[in-house]
C-alpha cells in the first residue's frame, strides 16, 4: 500500500506514530484528520486502526480525540466530542508483532462498528466521570486507572508542550495536554465479537 | 429392401421360438417364474399363495392360489402371447392397477419349461388342466381341482440350454425366489405366503395382518430387523404422491440396495429416482458405501409413470421425476428427523437427572486446560473435569447395574409410533385395509442389542403412556474412559458417548441447519491467514475459491504468489484454520465433478466438523460436557456422526446384570 501511495516505509513507527493510521487512511481518501469530527464527514464514519498482537490482542489503547481541558465542563454526553468520533467506527485491525517488519505487516479486514446502547452508556458514564474530574480541577489527579473503558491521559508530542485547564478554584492553569483514550479491554472486545481470532484456531 | 427383393427370405417365427425370445427378457431364472406366476395369483384375488421349489426352483415350481382361477377357453387361451384379461386397449394402460398385463409370461414361461396348469372357477364343477412342454404338444383335459390355479413349472430352460447354464447354484436361485416372496408379502399383507423347499418353510405369513404391520414385518424380515424399522410419522398433509412406511435407524445399514423395498402403487420397483432420494435423506447419517433399510409404499396417480419400461415390470418411468424424489426424500427425511430410535418407553420422570454427585477430580489429576469450544455455555473458571475412568473398574466397581432398576421395567408403551410423538402409523397404503390396530407386542427398539443380545421383547399395556424421546441432557457424567468416551448414567441404563463423533455432529448439524436457512454465519479473519501452497493445491484453490466461498471460507490469491484466507464459519472458530483449508481442498479434489450441491456441501461441513470437534484426549470439564450433551438434544441426528458411525452405545441395567449372570 505504501509503494502505491508513494510513501516511503519508516524503519520503525518510534519517530513516526500513527505512520500505520494516516497511510489507511490516505488511501481511503480521508480527510479530517485529527479535527472533532469524523474522518469521513460525509460518511459520519470514523477511521481507526488497531494494532494487534500475534494472538490478536490490541497491543495498545486507541487514540480517540483531544480532551477540550476548558470546556469539558460544558459539554453534555451527547455534546462530547469523544461520542461524534465513536458515533461509527470502520476499525482496520493491523499486524503489530514486532517480529514483523513494518513494510510485511499486513491489513486486517475493516469492519464498520456502532456502540450499542449498553456500550454507549458504559462510555458516557465514563466520559461524565471525566469530565467533572477536570471541569472541578482535578485535572492533575486524573491517573490512566480511572475510567472502566474510556480514560485521560496526556497527549503531547514532548513534554515541554502545556494547554489551559482550570484548578479547583476554577482559574486556568497550564498543564499537559490530554486525550481521551479507549482501553484495549474495551477494542479487544469489539475485535472478539466481529472477528475470528488467532488464539482460538 | 422389400420382400419380394429378398425372394421371401423373410419367414414369421413360429410361435414357440417367439414364446422363446420373448422369455429371453420376461425368464430370467427360476425367481422371474414365481414373481410372475405369484402376480398372477394376486391378480387373481388370491388370499393365500403357497410356492414350493426344489432345487431352487430350477427343478421344479409350484405354485398354489385360491384365486377365481380361470375356465377352459382361459386357461387355454392364456398360453397365448398377448392374451391377457387386464387390459384391452391402448388406454388401459394409462391406469394399470394389475400387477400384469402384458401377457407374455405363461406362455414365455411355458416355452422353456415343462408346463402344467390347472385351475378351477369356484362357481364351476369340473377344473381344466393344459399341459405344455417346451410351448409345444399342447394337451388339455378336464380334471377335479380345488377352486383356484396351481402352475407347475418344471426343468426350467430344459429346452434352452444356453440359459440353464447361466443358472447358479440351487441356493442361490432360492436366495433370489425368497427375495421376490419377500417383496411381494411385504405390499400385500391382506395375502398369506408361504414358500416351502424340500426341506422347510422359509416363510410363513398369514393373511389378514394389514391392522399389525410391524407384526407383519417381523415375519418377513425377522423380529430384529422389524424392531429397527420406524414408521414415517404422517404429518396430516395430502401429497400427489404420497409416500409412507418404515425406515430404519441408521445402524441397521446394508453394502448393497438389498434392503431398499420400494413400492410403486403396490408394485416393488427399482428406480434411481427412488433410491437417490432415500440415499438423499440418510445422507450423513450412514457410511460411504452403506445402504439403508426403507420399505417405502408409493402412491400415485396411475398415469403419472409408466410400467410399461421392460417386461419385467420393476422398472418404471415417471413423468415428474422431481415430485417423486422430493415426496421421497422428504418423507423418509420426516421419519429419520423423529429419531424414534431415540424414543424410549416409561414416565418422563424416567429420564429426570440423576442426582447422584459428580465427583470432584482425583489429587494429582493432570488435566490440562484447552482451549473451550466457544460455543459451549456455561463453562467456569474453576474446572471440574470428570475423573478418568478405568475400564475394568467401571464394569465391575459401583455400576449403575447396582443402584439402577434390573432391566427395562420402566417401559410401558402403546407400541412404536402409536401416541409417541410425530409417530403415527401410516393411515393409507397396503396396511390400512383394516381399521384400529390393536396393541401389539414387538421387540423394543434402540441399541438395547448392542451386546449382540437380540432386544427382549415386552408386552405393551392398554394404558401405556406416551414414549418419551431420550434427552441425552438428562445423562448424568460419570467419568471418561480411553479419553475418548464419556461414561454417563440414566436411571435404567449406562450410556457410554464418543466425545469426537458428538461434537462432530452437533458442530455439522450446526453449519448445516445454518446453511440452509441461508444464514450461515461467516466471520472474518482479525488478520487473514497466508498460505502457501504447493503447485497441486494452488490449482485447486484456483479452482475451487468458489466452492470454499460457499460453506464461509473466502480465499483469495494476495497478488504475490500466496493465498489469504479472509473468513471462516464462527460455528468453526476453534478448528486449526490452516489444516481444515489445506484439507477442504483435498476434499474437494476427490468430489466427482456431478457431485450435488447438498453432498458437496455436506462433504465440506463434514470434514470441516472434523477439524473442530474435541479430540480423544482431550480431557473435558463437566460443564463442557453437559454443553454438549444439551446440544445434542438441539440437533437433528444427533445419535451420528457425520460419517454415519454411532455417536453413542448403551447397556439397560437388564444387559449389566446378564454380564455379571446376575439373575
Amino acid at each position: 500500500m505504501a509503494e502505491r501511495l508513494g510513501r516511503p516505509v519508516p524503519p520503525d513507527q518510534r519517530r513516526h506514530k500513527g505512520w500505520v493510521g494516516q497511510l489507511v487512511e490516505a488511501a481511503l481518501g480521508g480527510e479530517a484528520g485529527s479535527a472533532a469530527g469524523p474522518d469521513f464527514p460525509h460518511l459520519g464514519v470514523e477511521l481507526k486502526t488497531i494494532p494487534v498482537d500475534a494472538r490478536g490482542a490490541p497491543r495498545e489503547t486507541t487514540f480517540v480525540c483531544a480532551a477540550p481541558l476548558t470546556v469539558l465542563g460544558q459539554l453534555t454526553w451527547a455534546e462530547s466530542p469523544v461520542r461524534a468520533k465513536l458515533a461509527r467506527v470502520l476499525w482496520v485491525p493491523v499486524q503489530a508483532d514486532p517480529e514483523v517488519p513494518l513494510g510485511e505487516r499486513r491489513l486486517g479486514s475493516p469492519c464498520l462498528w456502532s456502540p450499542s446502547p449498553e456500550e454507549d452508556a458504559a462510555l458516557g458514564a465514563d466520559w461524565r466521570e471525566l469530565s467533572g474530574l477536570v471541569a472541578d480541577g482535578y485535572v492533575e489527579t486524573i491517573t490512566a486507572h480511572r475510567g472502566q473503558w474510556l480514560q485521560i491521559r496526556p497527549k503531547a508530542a514532548h513534554a515541554r508542550i502545556r494547554t489551559w485547564a482550570p484548578d479547583d478554584e476554577g482559574d486556568p492553569i497550564r498543564t499537559l495536554p490530554r486525550g481521551f483514550y479507549l482501553r484495549t479491554r474495551f477494542t479487544a472486545r469489539i475485535l472478539a465479537a466481529h472477528y475470528r481470532l488467532p488464539s482460538s484456531g | 429392401m422389400t420382400r419380394e427383393a429378398t425372394g421371401g427370405r423373410i419367414k414369421r417365427l413360429d410361435e414357440a421360438v417367439a414364446n422363446q425370445i420373448a422369455a429371453g427378457e420376461v425368464v430370467e431364472r427360476p425367481a422371474s417364474v414365481v414373481k410372475e406366476l405369484v402376480e398372477n395369483a394376486l391378480d387373481a384375488q388370491a388370499t393365500r399363495i403357497r410356492v414350493e421349489v426344489e432345487e431352487g426352483g430350477t427343478r421344479r415350481i409350484k405354485i398354489t392360489d385360491d384365486g377365481y382361477g380361470m375356465g377352459r377357453e382361459d386357461a387355454v387361451l392364456c398360453l397365448e402371447r398377448h392374451a391377457t384379461s387386464k387390459i384391452q386397449r391402448v388406454e388401459d394402460l394409462d391406469a394399470v392397477r394389475t400387477l400384469g398385463f402384458r401377457g407374455e409370461a405363461v406362455p414365455s414361461i411355458a416355452s422353456v419349461s415343462r408346463f402344467t396348469l390347472t385351475t378351477r372357477e369356484p362357481t364351476s364343477d369340473v377344473g381344466t388342466r393344459v399341459t405344455v412342454e417346451g410351448g409345444r404338444d399342447l394337451l388339455v383335459a378336464d380334471v377335479g381341482a380345488p377352486p383356484g390355479t396351481t402352475v407347475e413349472v418344471a426343468d426350467l430352460f430344459y429346452n434352452v440350454p444356453a440359459r440353464k447354464k447361466f443358472l447358479k447354484r440351487p441356493g442361490t436361485e432360492l436366495s433370489h425366489v425368497s427375495e421376490q416372496l419377500v417383496r411381494l408379502a411385504m405390499c400385500r399383507p391382506e395375502v398369506g405366503f408361504k414358500l416351502v423347499t424340500e426341506h422347510k418353510t422359509l416363510l410363513d405369513v398369514p393373511p389378514a395382518s394389514a391392522h399389525d404391520p410391524k407384526g407383519r414385518l417381523a415375519r418377513i424380515l425377522g423380529a430384529d430387523v422389524a424392531a429397527r424399522l420406524h414408521a414415517i410419522p404422517d404429518d396430516g398433509r395430502a401429497y400427489a404422491v404420497q409416500v409412507q412406511g418404515f425406515v430404519a435407524e441408521p445402524g441397521l445399514s446394508e453394502r448393497g440396495t438389498k434392503g431398499l423395498y420400494t413400492f410403486v402403487n403396490g408394485r416393488f420397483v427399482r428406480d434411481r429416482t427412488i433410491q437417490h432420494a432415500v440415499q438423499d435423506a440418510y445422507r450423513t447419517l450412514l457410511e460411504r458405501g452403506r445402504y439403508p433399510v426403507v420399505v417405502l409404499f408409493i402412491e400415485l396417480d396411475p398415469a403419472g409413470f409408466d410400467v410399461n419400461v421392460h417386461p419385467q415390470k420393476t422398472e418404471v418411468r415417471f413423468a415428474r421425476t422431481g415430485d417423486i424424489h422430493r415426496a421421497v426424500a422428504g418423507a423418509v427425511s420426516r421419519g429419520l428427523e423423529a429419531q424414534p430410535w431415540l424414543q424410549r418407553g416409561g414416565a418422563p420422570e424416567a429420564w429426570a437427572p440423576s442426582p447422584a454427585p459428580i465427583p470432584e477430580p482425583q489429587s494429582g489429576d493432570p488435566a490440562r486446560a484447552r482451549t473451550s469450544p466457544s460455543a459451549w455455555a456455561g463453562r467456569t473458571g474453576a474446572g471440574r473435569y470428570v475423573p478418568e475412568l478405568d475400564l475394568a473398574q467401571l464394569i465391575g466397581g459401583a455400576g449403575p447395574g447396582r443402584g439402577a432398576s434390573s432391566g427395562p421395567t420402566a417401559l410401558p408403551s402403546s407400541g412404536f409410533g402409536r401416541g409417541g410423538p410425530g409417530a403415527a402409523e401410516p393411515t393409507s397404503g397396503p396396511w390400512s385395509s383394516t381399521g384400529a390396530a390393536p396393541r401389539a407386542e414387538w421387540p423394543a427398539s434402540g441399541f438395547a442389542d448392542v451386546l449382540g443380545e437380540a432386544p427382549q421383547p415386552y408386552r405393551a399395556t392398554p394404558d401405556a403412556t406416551p414414549r418419551e424421546r431420550m434427552r441425552f441432557a438428562d445423562l448424568t457424567p460419570i467419568g471418561q474412559v480411553l479419553g475418548t468416551y464419556l461414561v454417563c448414567q440414566a436411571p435404567d441404563r449406562l450410556v457410554l458417548i464418543d466425545q469426537h463423533a458428538a461434537h462432530e455432529r452437533v458442530t455439522f448439524q450446526r453449519l448445516r441447519t445454518q446453511r440452509r436457512a441461508d444464514a450461515l454465519e461467516v466471520q472474518p479473519l482479525l488478520i487473514p491467514l497466508v498460505l502457501e501452497l504447493d503447485a497441486r493445491r494452488d490449482n485447486l484453490a484456483q479452482d475451487m475459491a468458489s466452492g470454499l466461498a460457499d460453506v464461509g471460507i473466502t480465499l483469495e490469491p494476495d497478488g504475490e504468489g500466496r493465498w489469504l484466507v479472509k473468513t471462516c464459519p464462527a460455528a468453526l472458530r476453534d478448528a486449526p484454520l490452516e489444516r481444515m483449508v489445506l484439507d477442504l481442498l483435498d476434499e474437494l479434489a476427490e468430489l466427482p465433478e456431478s457431485t450435488a450441491m447438498e453432498d458437496y456441501l455436506d462433504a465440506l461441513f463434514s470434514c470441516a466438523a472434523c477439524h473442530t470437534a474435541v479430540r480423544a484426549q482431550d480431557r473435558l470439564q463437566v460443564e463442557e460436557i453437559r454443553a454438549l450433551l444439551q446440544q445434542m438434544d438441539e440437533i437433528d441426528f444427533g445419535a451420528y456422526c457425520p460419517h454415519g458411525r454411532p455417536v453413542f452405545v448403551e447397556w439397560s441395567a437388564a444387559q449389566l446384570a446378564r454380564l455379571f449372570h446376575r439373575s
